[in-house]
């Protein structure tokens, strides 16, 4: 893949992260709210952080090693979420992970996405499984994993520690065969 | 043997002995946590397989990861070199949780965690593409709870 893709869903835009998406992405991502669930940030979250992720998502796309997108809705060029899948090519599979911003819950964008995020998987990248890691007690957002098309497969007890507290882990997981049979 | 590890090529030739002993050198002199012990028979000082651990402090948790040669399957080997390494990882590394992984078609490397008092956690279904086929990958940890508690039984 030479350009990055832009996906579309009924609602949504799904495009490539660009510098100026950094201050967005700093004020939604200072969130105890967000960063609270994601296993990978901590607060206070630094424009710098986010400079960095960008810079990150496109070395990241340069290598086939992730398809980070910034969601936007069709109706408004201004980021309201992240996803992204990150390839493991040996294995023929993919992460995918995600957040939405405060002020946009509960209108099922995080769904949107995900599928949009799954299809691509499987269709563009020709993937066999799709997985994800989700702390136990984030129902939402095991929600929009099931809604997804992924299965709960297992628990890692105390897999990550969050303010030195341990969380207990989910993964889920989809199948290429199974997406397929589902479409 | 191969078939049921991750990471063993096959055939497996002296420079791929070579190869995998130099990685364990270069990323000890790296200053990675990773430590990888040969399992050697007391009675001889035989090489009969390795064990290996991957700690995450930021976690406290750690992977393990083990082979014994196939001449030295099924006499409790890999339990006892089990057993010392969750020692090892609660009171040396100060660990809370170690974990283990194994191919689903080789449940002898499942009993060694059973027997070594770990729990099932679930199966990453086809995480794992080895030799022209997908392999699901089961999964099983223990906590120092677990481990402390276990000790204080036997």
């Amino acid at each position: 893949m030479s350009v990055f893709p832009i996906l579309e869903t009924e609602r949504l835009r799904l495009r490539d992260l660009r510098i100026s998406d950094a201050e967005t992405i700093q004020t939604l991502l200072n969130e105890p709210e967000i960063t609270g669930n994601l296993m990978d940030k901590a607060l206070p979250y630094s424009l710098e952080d986010a400079q960095s992720l960008i810079t990150y998502s496109q070395d990241a796309f340069a290598q086939g090693k992730a398809y980070m997108f910034a969601i936007e809705r069709k109706s408004n060029e201004d980021m309201i979420g992240y996803c992204d899948v990150e390839v493991q090519a040996d294995h023929q599979r993919g992460e995918i992970a995600y957040w939405i911003g405060l002020p946009y819950w509960w209108q099922g964008y995080a769904t949107e996405a995900a599928k949009r995020v799954v299809r691509f998987g499987f269709e563009d990248l020709a993937l066999n499984r799709i997985y994800a890691y989700v702390m136990k007690r984030n129902e939402a957002s095991a929600h929009v994993l099931q809604k997804a098309g992924l299965i709960y497969e297992g628990t890692q007890r105390h897999g990550t520690r969050k303010n030195d507290v341990y969380e207990d882990v989910d993964f889920y997981g989809l199948l290429r065969e199974d997406w397929l049979t589902a479409r | 043997m191969a078939a049921t590890t991750l990471n063993i090529p096959h055939p497996y030739h002296t420079d791929s002995a070579v190869v995998w002993l130099q990685n364990i050198i270069e990323s000890r002199r790296l200053g990675h946590n990773d430590q990888t012990f040969v399992i050697l028979r007391k009675p001889d000082d035989m090489l009969i397989g390795a064990i290996g651990i991957r700690p995450e402090a930021k976690y406290k948790r750690a992977e393990i990861g083990y082979w014994v040669g196939v001449s030295y399957w099924n006499q409790g080997y890999m339990t006892e070199a089990v057993r010392r390494i969750l020692h090892f990882g609660f009171d040396e590394l100060d660990l809370n949780r170690i974990n283990a992984s194994y191919f689903t078609n080789n449940p002898a490397s499942a009993r060694v965690m059973q027997k070594t008092g770990m729990t099932f956690e679930g199966i990453m279904r086809q995480h794992i593409y080895k030799w022209n086929q997908f392999i699901d990958l089961g999964f099983y940890s223990i906590l120092k709870s677990e481990f402390e508690a276990q000790r204080t039984e036997s």
